[in-house]
């Protein structure tokens, strides 16, 4: 396993965790997610959220799998954290 | 009540819940509804992009239910009647494809057109005729006017 940010999500700080095994026939299985940024809350410990978890079909990402991480994103933040 | 009375019925139902739910949603989440939607809606979006697009909505709209009316749909498209539903579904679509095509080229028609004489979008021809949307009953109606046939000519409905 390893893991990078989401080039065109850098600023939003979500990144996909690649899962090299295969697994119930999937391969190139990605854990994206979302590091809640420290501003959003008083938690002493860096939180994580996933926000998606599915196969990557292609070498990039494409626009609307990154419109629906972002939207993800959103709904997390909205049900859980008050925006300063 | 007839089963397509009932099948109306309950999708008004499931709109009316949905359109609740939308409704309790900030303007900042239902943009986000907006956004999925314009996915769902894209002529470019893979299937698995619309499925994403779908998730996100139930997930925001119904928020720990999405697994469960996940499941549900599933039982139901594995059932005798689910599976008959959707053969005849199928039919009437791919019937209703096939023949506004041949129609539109026998009368040089481009879906920009075509759009244009029912007052829509292209894209949602686009949509209609690559079977990503069924067309509803009035928009068959249009069509049928456009093209200067007969409605049973564009939709064979087996009900």
């Amino acid at each position: 396993m390893d893991w990078e940010w989401i080039r065109a999500r850098r600023t939003e700080r979500i990144g996909e965790l690649r899962i090299h095994e295969r697994i119930g026939g999937h391969r190139n299985l990605r854990i994206v997610f979302w590091v809640a940024d420290k501003t959003l809350t008083d938690d002493p410990l860096p939180c994580i959220w996933t926000l998606s978890v599915l196969a990557k079909k292609r070498q990039d990402w494409t626009s609307p799998e990154l419109k629906v991480f972002s939207a993800r994103r959103k709904i997390v933040i909205a049900r859980n954290y008050k925006l300063p | 009540m007839t089963t397509a009375a009932n099948l109306i019925e309950n999708n008004v139902w499931a709109y009316m819940q949905v359109q609740c739910a939308l409704d309790e949603c900030s303007a900042d989440l239902q943009d986000v509804v907006k956004e999925m939607l314009e996915i769902f809606r894209s002529p470019d979006a893979t299937k698995d992009e619309q499925q994403l697009a779908v998730h996100t909505i139930v997930d925001l709209l119904f928020p720990g239910v999405g697994q469960d009316l996940v499941d549900e749909a599933r039982r139901y498209n594995l059932s005798d009647e689910g599976k008959a539903e959707s053969s005849k579904r199928t039919s009437e679509e791919d019937f209703f494809s096939k023949q506004v095509s041949k129609l539109m080229g026998d009368r040089e028609l481009s879906q920009t057109d075509l759009a244009a004489r029912i007052g829509v979008s292209q894209s949602a021809i686009s949509n209609l005729l690559s079977r990503k949307c069924r067309p509803q009953a009035r928009t068959v109606k249009k069509i049928a006017e456009a093209l200067g046939v007969e409605e049973a000519l564009i939709w064979a409905s087996n009900s």
